[in-house]
């Protein structure tokens, strides 16, 4: 029944040039993917173009893959990870060089909160997070990675998930106290 | 498997720092330890309460699903079915082959061309015989007759359409006086 066959199972008929698992194995994870993908880099159109990326890679590559330990979600992730990270990088230089925009001094965070939601505070704390501690939330919250599958897809030990992850969260939450104080301590 | 004795307030609150308030986030090994120090620390809940708060805000981040577009744009470069696959393939035999073919009959054909000139094909006699040309029809006037208007002088030849003279006299006759002095 292909309805129920596993992700390793749809990869080998993917080789074999089985358009059905491919479409099975597109409607089950890109989402995720894009989610993923999406609240890594912030930008939906570019996440849209990554996550197509990742399934261009897939296609290219079943032909090589090989059932083993590792889960085929976990090497989309890691594929997509690797995509977000590029991506990050070049955000970053092209900040590096144009001319930031002055702040205003007028505007304070009740202002701010007038101008923004929330939704838009977190998501830019989200952004401003360090790579690994930002592929490690995203990973772990939004996922639902365990620690172990998160490990694998950023190439460290589980302590060191375990470390990142406390460390964003106390980032995050340092942040976003200056923005939504009420909504953090919960008055 | 960890008895709430063996969860100390610390480890708890290093697994809600980085795990956030959910249980199924945390380590599976750790679970019903923190379950169980949590039903019986105020100060326990205090902590899982304010990491709580943390997750309802990252949880504010939205995640869209995919368009339509985007899932075929995702299929654009995967493998195609295998019947088609097979056409490909049969294909790939196929179109040479018929281009080959159609290079032999190209090649045979001048040589066969001039054995058919000498027969000139019977729809192009008949186009002749009704070809006519402005010309033509500006001799064919109505009531014209072409026999009549043939020259006189020097036309012996009733073939021609001159006109009948059998005695010499009738020929005479037609000629200018000086000619016919002359003559």
């Amino acid at each position: 029944m292909h309805d129920t066959d596993s992700d390793e199972t749809l990869m080998l008929r993917v080789a074999q040039g089985d358009h059905a698992a491919c479409r099975e194995l597109v409607e089950r994870h890109l989402g995720r993917i894009l989610a993923f993908a999406s609240r890594t880099i912030g930008d939906r159109a570019e996440a849209e173009d990554i996550a197509q990326e990742v399934f261009t890679r897939l296609w290219i590559h079943a032909k090589g893959w090989r059932p083993g330990p590792g889960r085929v979600t976990t090497w989309l992730h890691r594929i997509a990870l690797n995509l977000c990270l590029d991506y990050r990088a070049r955000m970053r230089q092209e900040r590096l060089d144009a001319v930031p925009e002055p702040i205003d001094p007028r505007k304070d965070a009740v202002t701010l909160m007038q101008e923004r939601d929330v939704q838009a505070h977190v998501a830019a704390a989200l952004q401003a997070l360090p790579d690994s501690q930002q592929a490690a939330v995203v990973l772990c919250h939004y996922q639902g990675f365990r620690n172990a599958e998160a490990a694998e897809v950023l190439g460290v030990s589980v302590e060191a998930v375990e470390s990142l992850l406390a460390r964003a969260r106390r980032a995050l939450r340092d942040r976003l106290r200056s923005v939504a104080p009420e909504l953090l301590e919960g008055k | 498997m960890m008895s709430a004795s063996t969860m100390t307030l610390d480890r708890l609150r290093e697994l809600l720092d980085a795990y956030g308030a959910s249980p199924e986030r945390w380590p599976p090994a750790e679970r019903s330890a923190a379950a169980a120090l949590l039903s019986e620390s105020n100060a326990a809940r205090g902590l899982r309460d304010e990491a709580a708060r943390l997750d309802a805000l990252l949880d504010l981040v939205p995640a869209r699903q995919p368009s339509h577009q985007l899932i075929e744009r995702a299929l654009a470069g995967a493998p195609n079915d295998p019947r088609q696959a097979r056409w490909r393939r049969v294909a790939i035999v196929a179109v040479p082959l018929a281009a080959a073919a159609a290079a032999v009959v190209v090649w045979l054909m001048p040589q066969r061309q001039p054995a058919n000139t000498p027969e000139t094909p019977q729809y192009a006699i008949e186009d002749l015989g009704v070809y006519t040309t402005p010309t033509d029809v500006l001799l064919d006037l109505p009531g014209f007759d072409l026999s009549a208007s043939a020259p006189v002088v020097g036309c012996v030849d009733n073939g021609l359409g001159c006109p009948l003279t059998d005695t010499g006299e009738d020929r005479q006759s037609r000629l200018p006086d000086a000619d016919r002095r002359d003559a």
